[in-house]
């Protein structure tokens, strides 16, 4: 069991961008009663955007960590504003599937536009890691950890706390209401789509040094994001944070204990089986009463 | 009387079969597919798009180079070289992209740029269709076995080859365990299913076995379990997008004390930038004489070719471009040995007979031989089994001298 704690802290590196990356999801679903099949492709752009700032424009990294993820923001929110708005009058069915095709259509461009498969950007935090007896801990490690939990609570605050998500909180509990209210559906909406695209530049942000950036960061994080949030409970704003830790740390240690061959189908059947179980996820935001 | 007009009557008739023959003959010769006076149509496939584009874009674009030097050399007998490629991702998608090549734009030949999933799901269709195929980075043994004389392998060897080379690499410090974590998709699969035996049979103990899905990115479990084998040698099958961030992970899982080796699909500048310190003294096998830099001017000038006409965006060219580029030469040797007549049965007698180590510049001086000379025989269609060893250097890939 010595390895444990190595697992563990693996588990809760890839869980705290997950958590980032989820809570984006559940954001844009609470506010806007969408889900955003897109979200995995806002998170490669949050990568791809790093990589711009840092490598073809020089930018420190506190600036490219200022700028990047509000540019994903902005680019998410705009396109609410110019696309999705108008589907919305069809039927919410049509904005959905919409979404889906946007994030294909947005990685394909990154595709065609910027064709190399593999980008790099320098590490974060430069300097040897931390020593505790055997156990090593890399400053970039602590920055994912520490970092991507510290935004995805604040971004969490602002919505369920800051005067910034009262119009948000506001259409989550009725739309109607919130319109009778004076409040603007478009304008609230973009807003909505504005912070979920912040997360998840951030997201994209932080896993950028890790993983390389590649058009496929688009897939690979789309999945684990809706498991995360489906896991925590889909409209629930704690569950989202805390769903994504969980799924970060069954993934490892299923892996680690069960068998690396077949880590996503386990990580799958644990899902299911939570499901089956609590189907509202481990976090429900309300409590329901039986009748 | 009767017997006269009888015979008239045959002659007449022998005669007609004839003039039917030769027109037969003659149309036959004539509409050889792919072949008109201008020019000759190279079909070829693989993936454009998804994790394995890397693959794809290399072959297509180190082909087109080629392609283009050739014709602005006079092409072939006479006729220009065109080349058409399709995507091609999945199985299904291969198999489409075969058929459509061979059935509907009638392509003289076809060259494999689609890595090994790509020529596996192709491979039964080449055999049937006996179209003339080169295989240039697919190391699958199914496009190999059962042996076919119409389909040829180039500078990437079979999986078997590879193994061979990765075990030699391994071995090297006479390790007594090792860990390997490898890819479950087809390439390591088939090269696990190489290396495991020769392991064994060197007497080495694989003291810890993990997997990874095509793709992965956090390695954390996979290497966990290897560092706690405490091996004395880290195998990774996997390509580079897989083990950069394994690489980069490894030191803080104690997984970076073992000696690294890398599998040839691993290999990319890209992974010394993404994995930093942790990529030093990490090794591979390359099938190719030079890296990407070296000073011989064979690896300058295509380098030098390669960016006036695609620029230089990162990470490219990568070892495709360069396999595309020196196996496209290889056919065209074949092509032009197979003279103005050209049919795909004295195209493959030539490739079967008449390609004794044959290099790019045996085509002209203007090629750059980037790729070791390939060697074909009727009973053995992998043309190249040479191999150069690796080592990451101050965050460069370089020959082991």
């Amino acid at each position: 069991m010595e390895e444990l704690p190595r697992l563990l802290l693996g588990g809760l590196k890839i869980g705290a961008v997950y958590s980032l990356a989820a809570l984006g999801i559940v954001v844009i679903h609470k506010a806007t009663r969408t889900v955003n099949f897109a979200h995995g492709a806002l998170i490669m752009l949050g990568a791809y955007f790093g990589f711009f700032l840092l490598r073809l424009f020089g930018l420190p990294y506190a600036l490219v960590y200022l700028l990047a993820p509000v540019a994903v923001g902005g680019l998410a929110a705009g396109t609410e504003w110019l696309f999705l708005r108008r589907l919305r009058r069809s039927d919410a069915f049509s904005v959905v599937i919409s979404t889906i095709f946007i994030g294909l259509a947005a990685t394909e461009l990154i595709r065609v536009a910027y064709r190399s498969d593999l980008l790099s950007v320098p590490q974060v935090w430069n300097g040897p890691p931390f020593f505790i007896g055997d156990f090593v801990l890399t400053r970039e490690t602590l920055w994912i950890i520490v970092g991507a939990l510290f935004m995805a609570g604040t971004g969490a605050s602002l919505f369920a706390v800051a005067r910034f998500g009262r119009p948000m909180r506001a259409m989550a509990a009725s739309a109607r209401g919130a319109q009778l209210c004076g409040y603007s559906v478009n304008v609230v909406y973009a807003q909505a789509w504005f912070l979920g695209g912040t997360l998840a530049g951030f997201a994209g942000l932080f896993l950028a040094p890790v993983m390389g950036i590649t058009p496929e960061l688009a897939d690979i994080m789309i999945v684990p994001a809706f498991v995360a949030a489906i896991l925590g409970g889909f409209d629930s704003i704690k569950g989202a944070l805390l769903g994504g830790v969980v799924l970060g740390l069954i993934e490892t240690l299923s892996a680690a204990y069960l068998s690396s061959a077949s880590k996503s189908a386990l990580t799958f059947l644990i899902l299911l089986a939570i499901l089956l179980w609590r189907p509202r996820g481990l976090f429900p935001e309300s409590k329901i009463r039986d009748v | 009387m009767f017997g006269c007009h009888g015979s008239a009557r045959t002659f007449a008739l022998g005669l007609a079969t004839c003039m039917i023959a030769g027109v037969i003959a003659w149309q036959s010769a004539m509409a050889e597919p792919g072949v008109d006076k201008e020019q000759i149509l190279i079909g070829a496939f693989g993936p454009l798009t998804g994790p394995a584009s890397w693959i794809g874009l290399g072959a297509r674009d180190g082909m087109q180079l080629a392609v283009d030097e050739i014709n602005a050399n006079g092409g072939i007998n006479g006729r220009k070289l065109r080349l058409q490629f399709e995507g091609a991702q999945t199985p299904a998608e291969s198999i489409a992209a075969v058929k459509k090549l061979v059935e509907q734009d009638a392509v003289f030949a076809l060259v494999l740029g689609s890595g090994s999933t790509g020529a596996a799901a192709a491979a039964d269709y080449l055999r049937e269709s006996q179209v003339p195929s080169y295989n240039i980075v697919g190391a699958t043994p199914k496009i190999r076995q059962p042996f076919s004389k119409h389909i040829f392998n180039g500078v990437f060897p079979s999986a078997a080859t590879i193994a061979t080379s990765f075990v030699q690499e391994a071995l090297r410090g006479k390790p007594k365990k090792v860990a390997i974590i490898t890819g479950t998709y087809e390439l390591p699969q088939a090269l696990l299913t190489g290396v495991e035996p020769q392991l064994k049979n060197a007497g080495v103990e694989i003291a810890a076995k993990q997997s990874f899905d095509l793709g992965a990115k956090d390695f954390t479990a996979q290497l966990v379990e290897a560092a706690r084998a405490k091996p004395d040698v880290i195998l990774f099958i996997g390509h580079y997008t897989e083990a950069a961030p394994a690489l980069r992970q490894a030191p803080e899982l104690g997984a970076r004390n073992a000696r690294w080796v890398l599998d040839i699909s691993a290999i990319s500048d890209s992974l010394p930038e993404i994995a930093g310190s942790a990529a030093e003294g990490v090794r591979s096998i390359w099938m190719f004489p030079y890296y990407f830099n070296d000073r011989a001017p064979a690896m300058r000038d295509f380098e030098a070719k390669w960016r006036r006409k695609y620029g230089t965006p990162q990470g490219r060219p990568n070892y495709v471009d360069m396999n595309g580029y020196g196996d496209l030469y290889v056919m065209a040797v074949a092509l032009r040995k197979a003279g103005a007549d050209l049919t795909r049965a004295r195209l493959i007698d030539v490739w079967n007979s008449d390609m004794h180590a044959v290099k790019p510049s045996d085509f002209g001086a203007f090629a750059s031989d980037v790729t070791f000379p390939e060697t074909f025989t009727p009973q053995d269609h992998d043309g190249n089994k040479a191999y150069s060893s690796l080592e990451i250097v101050n965050g460069h890939w370089q020959v082991v001298k």
